[in-house]
């Protein structure tokens, strides 16, 4: 095994809120320099039911479930979002003079094309008052078997031996953009300005320091883990596979993602009458066509695991509500910030 | 700011073959030969020092950040996440921070920040302005200001900021020299209707919510009307964690939104009409005998016996002549006798103010004849009248009213009144409607009913602006050198409605039209208006300073404001680090330093915890200190050796001397430095006792006492929650009562039907179908981080309305379309968002767009001013006026509009 | 150095001597008295073909000229694209290419990129960069831009017009750097060819098309 230890994160999607702190966290340590990188977001908070980002990400394929031969490239502008810029100079005059413009305008305009990478945020499906719509954080999975990685003639994308990140050597890299088209989950990134892709980096040099990646440390809702997949002491291994309440996104993808996701539950639906009925409004259809344990696993066992966490879930809230004790509650809530981060 | 820099390249540059410093990649997964490169983001991730600071938004955060610098460049930004955990049961406040807070650099060396004085030099909005020097911005405001004394009298300087909680130092800088010079200084919280009227009504407190923390120690929380999963994100998690270990969340909104996805249940009601509800779940609550019996005999107004004949608490004056007007009677069921409730105002300073009953067995039913200096009158508890009066909210209208299904009203209501603790945490969600007094006495109503009130995780908290001043007393003290007595406040809703010209579009809902209410009220010295003399004489206002505040963008009736009462200003003076509206209709713009360059001091009420700002780099181009502008104003109106005799409305004179400004400014010197002013206010707050500016900025500190308008005290372990005082200590509350008052006998009160909660439409007087709904957004605090690309690239780029699909279908209206939203008030051109998580009838648009965002309009264009008769109601009780504590709200929400598709041209 | 006699064959270019300057202009005289070689290049690779997008199978012409004034050489090439694809600033797009290959320490490398320890030279060009690289290879997904500042020394001029690219390179033909081969008068060196369409998705890395070992006599 070249991989000696391998690092794993948990979202809890009934915590996220959507605040995008960990986008911004992200974006201001890594992306924010250099023009090329503006479109990036290596973590991105996205609306499900929504098209995500990339615009439709999970129709565009990958290295192991598609044909490698049309697996399209998205565009920055239709697929990622052309970042605005804005006139203030022009209707600020912070340094005097006379305004040609009085007001701000994006360019290019948005009123043109509807996309950009959170552009249908809080939109969501279904009929008021059965709306539906719910938070997915996303950042690269940092993969056990990197579809990027695969997809790269040169090997210039590899895997860290001491923690499994996985990273994409610059200096090697032609900016061929077969990793982006070998991710499945579109986590890689392709800069126009250096002229290379470029990924999430899972802040290695905070890790390097035991210090956690700055879309954990600084997210605001407190619903990420992380740790070491081999200590069984920690939190994201009770989740994982003690509690067995957290799963992959589109594990059929066959990459074997490092990133799990806690089933979000929801507000019960109201029948035709006005009456509260006892459905969860997210569709548990939805629910298993994004999150499951394997990539062998059908829609069945999909379904039955995603209904196996609910009821662990609600077992578990019930028993600590009447005065019970739960580890697992306790994990979620992880009073502390050291019960997060256990690397 | 910082864009194209490119990854270093660190391959060596010595002539060998470069294929012999490389090796053949056989085994990427594990065994990578070139990992040299890493170095790159190791080198990109160093700094060379941190800093500690804060934002003063008025987001109610105060959350503590560190900042790193790198070549005198802050270029990251990261919740410090140290604050000390109150006990090792509550989850820990860490990290608290958002998104915005996260890249707040993008203001510091963005496009907006200003950098110079600027000096109008066209029409005022028009946009052209000039540089000009700091003295000549100075002495240009120094003479204005003397010459506008001499001439209209001090009462037509007005100041306006919110709010001292967020930046104690800045906001006290400008109250300083409004208290020296003799100008007026103009509420906030009310004006933003922050303020939950029902609160000054029922308990005599401006607000006191209890600390995030203890959200988790609730088992039963109603949100109501406050979004706090979006709006309140460094807090947000406290609501899920206690979700997780079991407490229901109920979520009752209009819409679908951020908090409704995480809620157990999510109870979509009619827009403004929460009361009917509330009320409704109170009729059942009654009716069933869900209520705390022993609570409201002890902690609340509903044994107090009400005259039937006028409806009048019954006094010791009406038993006893020359007796107190300030004491109660209880119907004592031992004695079969009237008795005086002990703890109301007319008892303070006794023994018998406390809310011990000792022997007396308080009847909540009944008629009861007393024999008053009059003659016999029969007399009835509260409660009796309560339980009459709510039975008009049974279930089945009530569900007809609000849309909610009468079998969930029961539901809720008897999971509420039987789970404790239970809580009903409250936001602008509710309190932004004209009847938002009615709403807030109602839901109190349902927390004092059941026994909520005054307990761990019980209670009705509000969360709306960052009132909560910890370190209050040396705050004020700061602020008014010559005392708060010799302060002119103004209401600013008040204020802003007669200067603009607002024409009342309410006054059939009342008996007489609502400048007759005003009238009175400022006749009779309930509610100040300045200058003195406008109603009688039409004075107005000359001088405006606006500082930490973008006043105009964010004011109801807004184009009665920009096309009135602008006109009658001479002078408006926009103290700001960034450009904003304000700022663009002013005529002299000051920089000022931003968070990251100046020491300060900011509290919040959602913890307790005192958090600075301190200067991490030095203030950027020309900027100042807020506290050393004014300092530098002082100096200018030194120089004009200025001095008049002033007269305050009570008759107290003031001799005014210019010419020793600086030094009372300074307080001979010792106040000089930012520094020094935030030592004064530690040191003379009996919250923050002992601490000193290093000491704050070394790690976050607890506070260590609160003062007597706080109701609870603060104990070491435990999270701060509201009226502790009276439950634990049975200490009265400051009301005519001394107990937590639903019944109001003013004769207003008792004229409008208000006397007791109630519930009253949302007014209807727009003729148009959507209710215009501009709640708090993720995206942005108020405006701030409003016009900031980053936060806008994450958006759409443009300000946008969403309308539920059957509303768009209805206009023929597709996702994305250009529109046009107008009423009488106003137009505005924005883009719509279609979604199902909007009900049909709604219009909403996040506020605080800045104007200049919208082509046409800005969100404020179609509402207008409108005061509620009760909210000028002044001389009962805790019915008094007091900046920022009572005075009449600025609402919003019941504002209606109708859309259609634009068409340019 | 080898110094083979294959004048005469299809596969065989002449670096004519011009004495003089030599400029980076088309219409430069050296040009004119220059005979031109075309080069058929039909080779596509497929070893790791699984991750190469299949752009099928035509040939592509080049027309070749090569001069030297003693000091420097310069490599004249012309084929025909329809439409020039001169940008690489969007995920999808991918510019006109073209490289030559030259053994650099051996007398014979494998054509794919050399070898570890036959390594090959090579000069990449492509429309949206600023200059051509120098590169080494030492077998395929090794090839390495030179860092040397001695390698630093390559020139070149470019322009599409009327349906045709035409790229002129030049360098010093003795050079102080080990990632470069210096050519020397009388000797004759393998050259290959190699050209990426441009475009949406198109041509890059391996996938491309290239020429047989040619033999270039610098004269």
């Amino acid at each position: 095994m070249a991989i000696m230890r391998q690092i794993q994160m948990v979202f809890d999607l009934n915590k996220c809120i959507g605040c995008h702190t960990c986008a911004m966290a992200c974006k201001t340590m890594w992306t924010d320099r250099d023009a090329g990188q503006m479109h990036m977001y290596w973590m991105n908070v996205e609306t499900r039911p929504g098209t995500g980002y990339p615009k439709d990400w999970e129709n565009l394929g990958g290295w192991f479930n598609a044909d490698r031969n049309t697996i399209p490239l998205p565009h920055i502008h239709e697929g990622y979002g052309t970042p605005w810029e804005y006139n203030y100079k022009e209707v600020l005059k912070t340094e005097g003079g006379d305004t040609p413009a009085p007001k701000l305008i994006p360019s290019p305009d948005p009123s043109e094309y509807p996309y950009a990478s959170n552009w249908d945020e809080d939109v969501g499906k279904g009929t008021f008052p059965n709306s539906y719509y719910f938070y997915l954080p996303r950042i690269c999975n940092h993969c056990t078997d990197p579809a990027c990685l695969e997809a790269c003639p040169r090997q210039a994308v590899y895997k860290r031996s001491e923690d499994g990140i996985v990273l994409i050597d610059p200096k090697r890299c032609r900016g061929y953009r077969y990793c982006v088209k070998g991710c499945p989950y579109k986590k890689v990134y392709y800069n126009p300005e250096e002229k290379i892709s470029q990924k999430c980096v899972f802040c290695y040099p905070r890790i390097e320091e035991r210090k956690g990646n700055f879309c954990s440390t600084q997210c605001a809702g407190r619903i990420s883990w992380i740790g070491y997949a081999d200590d069984t002491k920690s939190n994201i291994y009770k989740l994982i596979n003690t509690w067995k309440v957290a799963l992959r996104l589109h594990p059929e993808y066959k990459t074997e993602p490092n990133v799990f996701y806690i089933p979000p539950l929801s507000p019960p639906t109201y029948s035709f009458t006005s009456k509260l009925t006892d459905s969860p409004r997210i569709p548990i259809d939805m629910l298993a066509k994004m999150f499951g344990d394997t990539h062998d696993q059908n829609y069945d066992q999909r379904v039955t695991r995603i209904k196996q966490i609910f009821d662990i879930l609600q077992n578990e809230r019930n028993k600590v509500a009447s005065g019970g004790n739960s580890e697992l509650i306790d994990i979620l809530i992880s009073r502390s910030e050291a019960d997060r981060f256990q690397i | 700011m910082m864009e194209n820099k490119s990854i270093e390249n660190d391959l060596s540059d010595k002539n060998t073959l470069t294929l012999d410093l490389l090796e053949h990649v056989t085994e990427p997964i594990g065994k990578y030969p070139y990992r040299g490169w890493e170095t790159a983001y190791r080198e990109q991730w160093k700094y060379d020092y941190t800093g500690r600071t804060t934002h003063s938004v008025n987001c109610a955060g105060s959350c503590t950040w560190k900042v790193y610098v790198k070549n005198n460049i802050a270029f990251k930004e990261e919740q410090y996440a140290d604050y000390p955990d109150i006990n090792p049961i509550l989850p820990t406040y860490n990290p608290r921070g958002c998104q915005k807070g996260a890249n707040y650099k993008e203001y510091v060396y963005g496009p907006q920040r200003l950098k110079y004085p600027l000096m109008r030099v066209g029409a005022r909005g028009e946009g052209k302005w000039k540089r000009i020097s700091w003295e000549e911005a100075m002495r240009h405001i120094a003479n204005k200001i003397v010459n506008t004394i001499a001439t209209h009298g001090p009462d037509t300087i007005t100041f306006y900021s919110a709010n001292p909680a967020k930046f104690a130092i800045t906001y006290a800088g400008g109250l300083r020299l409004a208290n020296l010079i003799g100008g007026v200084v103009c509420s906030y919280y009310d004006w933003v209707s922050d303020l939950p009227p029902g609160e000054p009504m029922t308990w005599g407190v401006q607000t006191d919510s209890c600390e995030a923390a203890d959200w988790f120690h609730s088992k039963y929380i109603i949100v109501w009307g406050s979004n706090l999963l979006e709006t309140r994100i460094p807090d947000a998690h406290f609501l899920t964690e206690t979700r997780m270990r079991g407490t229901k969340i109920v979520a009752i909104f209009p819409e679908y939104n951020p908090t409704s996805i995480h809620a157990d249940i999510f109870i979509p009601v009619k827009p403004g009409t929460d009361s009917a509800l509330a009320l409704g779940m109170a009729n059942f609550i009654i009716n069933k005998g869900l209520y705390d019996e022993a609570y409201i005999k002890q902690y609340t107004d509903m044994p107090m016996l009400i005259r039937m004949d006028n409806g009048k608490f019954l006094r010791e004056s009406d038993m006893t002549s020359n007796s107190s007007q300030e004491k109660f009677y209880l119907w004592d069921q031992n004695t079969g006798k009237p008795v005086l409730a002990p703890g109301a105002q007319g008892f303070l300073g006794s023994q018998d103010w406390t809310l011990n009953l000792d022997s007396i067995k308080p009847a909540l039913e009944g008629i009861f004849t007393v024999h008053t200096n009059t003659g016999p009158v029969k007399v009835t508890p509260v409660f009796s009248l309560l339980k009459q009066k709510v039975a008009a909210y049974d279930l089945v209208t009530v569900s007809g009213i609000t849309g909610v299904e009468d079998c969930l009203i029961a539901r809720i209501a008897r999971e509420f009144a039987s789970t404790k603790p239970a809580r009903i945490i409250g936001g602008a969600g509710t309190n932004h409607y004209y009847h938002n007094d009615l709403t807030n006495r109602s839901h109190i109503l349902l927390a004092a009913l059941t026994g909520n009130v005054g307990i761990p995780g019980g209670g009705f908290d509000h969360y709306v602006g960052q009132e909560k001043i910890w370190c209050k007393e040396g705050t004020f003290d700061l602020a008014y050198p010559l005392g708060s007595t010799k302060q002119r406040f103004q209401p600013t809703t008040l204020w802003t409605f007669i200067h603009s010209h607002i024409m009342s579009d309410v006054d059939n809902l009342w008996p007489h039209p609502m400048i007759d209410y005003i009238r009175e009220s400022v006749h009779n010295g309930w509610m100040p208006l300045f200058p003195e003399g406008t109603l009688d004489s039409g004075k107005s206002p000359k001088i405006l300073f606006v500082w930490g505040s973008n006043f105009l963008n964010q004011a109801k009736g807004f184009e009665s404001i920009l096309a009135n009462l602008w006109p009658k200003l001479d002078l408006v003076v926009d103290i700001d680090y960034r450009m904003n509206t304000t700022g663009l209709y002013a005529d002299i713009i000051l920089p000022a330093a931003s968070m990251f360059e100046k020491w300060d001091i900011s509290t919040t009420d959602l913890h307790s915890y005192v958090s600075p700002f301190t200067p991490i780099i030095e203030p950027q181009m020309e900027s100042k200190t807020d506290w050393q502008i004014w300092q530098t104003l002082a100096r200018a109106l030194q120089e004009t050796k200025f001095s008049y005799h002033d007269t305050l409305p009570d008759g107290t004179p003031v001799y005014r001397d210019f010419s020793t400004l600086v030094n009372d400014f300074t307080a001979q010197g010792t106040l000089t430095s930012d520094k020094a002013a935030g030592q004064f206010i530690l040191d003379n707050s009996v919250g923050t006792r002992g601490m000193t500016m290093d000491g704050i900025n070394e790690k976050p500190r607890r506070f260590v006492a609160t003062g007597k308008e706080f109701t609870s005290d603060i104990k070491d372990g435990i999270a701060y929650y509201g009226l502790q005082r009276m439950y634990e200590l049975k200490q009265p509350l400051s009301t005519l009562t001394g107990r937590q008052q639903f019944y109001i006998d003013h004769p207003w009160f008792l004229e409008f039907g208000e006397e007791l909660p109630a519930y009253k439409p949302p007014v209807q007087e727009d003729k148009y179908p959507l209710r215009w709904i501009t709640p708090h957004s993720r995206w942005s605090i108020h405006s701030t981080w409003r016009d900031a690309k980053y936060q806008l690239r994450l958006q759409r780029g443009q300000p946008v309305v969403y309308l539920n699909p059957s509303e768009a279908t209805a206009r023929n209206l597709i996702d994305n379309d250009a529109l046009e939203i107008y009423n009488n008030y106003g137009k505005i051109l924005a883009h719509l968002c279609i979604s199902p998580r909007i009900p049909p009838g709604m219009a909403l648009m996040y506020h605080g767009w800045e104007y200049y965002s919208f082509r046409k309009g800005g969100f404020q264009s179609p509402t207008t001013i409108r005061i509620k008769p009760t909210q000028l109601v002044g001389g009962y009780g805790q019915l008094k006026f007091k900046a920022n504590y009572w005075g009449p709200t600025g609402n919003q929400k019941d504002t209606r509009v109708e859309v259609r598709k634009y068409k340019s041209g | 150095m080898p110094d083979h006699d294959l004048s005469g064959s299809s596969r065989a270019i002449t670096a004519v001597y011009i004495q003089g300057p030599v400029t980076l202009a088309p219409l430069d005289p050296a040009w004119i008295q220059t005979p031109e070689t075309v080069i058929t290049l039909s080779r596509r690779i497929h070893e790791t073909g699984a991750k190469m997008v299949d752009m099928g199978n035509e040939n592509r012409r080049i027309k070749v000229k090569v001069v030297h004034n003693g000091t420097d050489i310069f490599f004249f090439y012309q084929w025909d694209e329809s439409t020039p694809n001169v940008t690489v600033n969007d995920y999808s797009l991918f510019a006109d290419a073209f490289a030559m290959e030259i053994p650099l320490i051996t007398e014979v490398s494998p054509i794919w990129m050399g070898a570890k320890d036959k390594p090959v030279n090579i000069i990449y060009w492509r429309a949206d960069l600023a200059r051509p690289e120098n590169i080494v290879g030492g077998g395929i997904g090794t090839t390495q831009i030179s860092s040397d500042t001695e390698s630093q020394n390559i020139r070149h001029y470019q322009n599409w017009a009327n349906g045709v690219w035409t790229v002129i390179i030049t360098r010093p033909m003795t050079t102080a750097s080990h990632n470069q081969v210096s050519f020397v008068r009388s000797a004759t060196y393998r050259l290959a060819l190699a050209n990426w369409k441009g475009g949406s998705d198109a041509e890059r890395g391996g996938n491309k098309i290239i020429s047989d070992w040619l033999y270039l006599f610098i004269k």
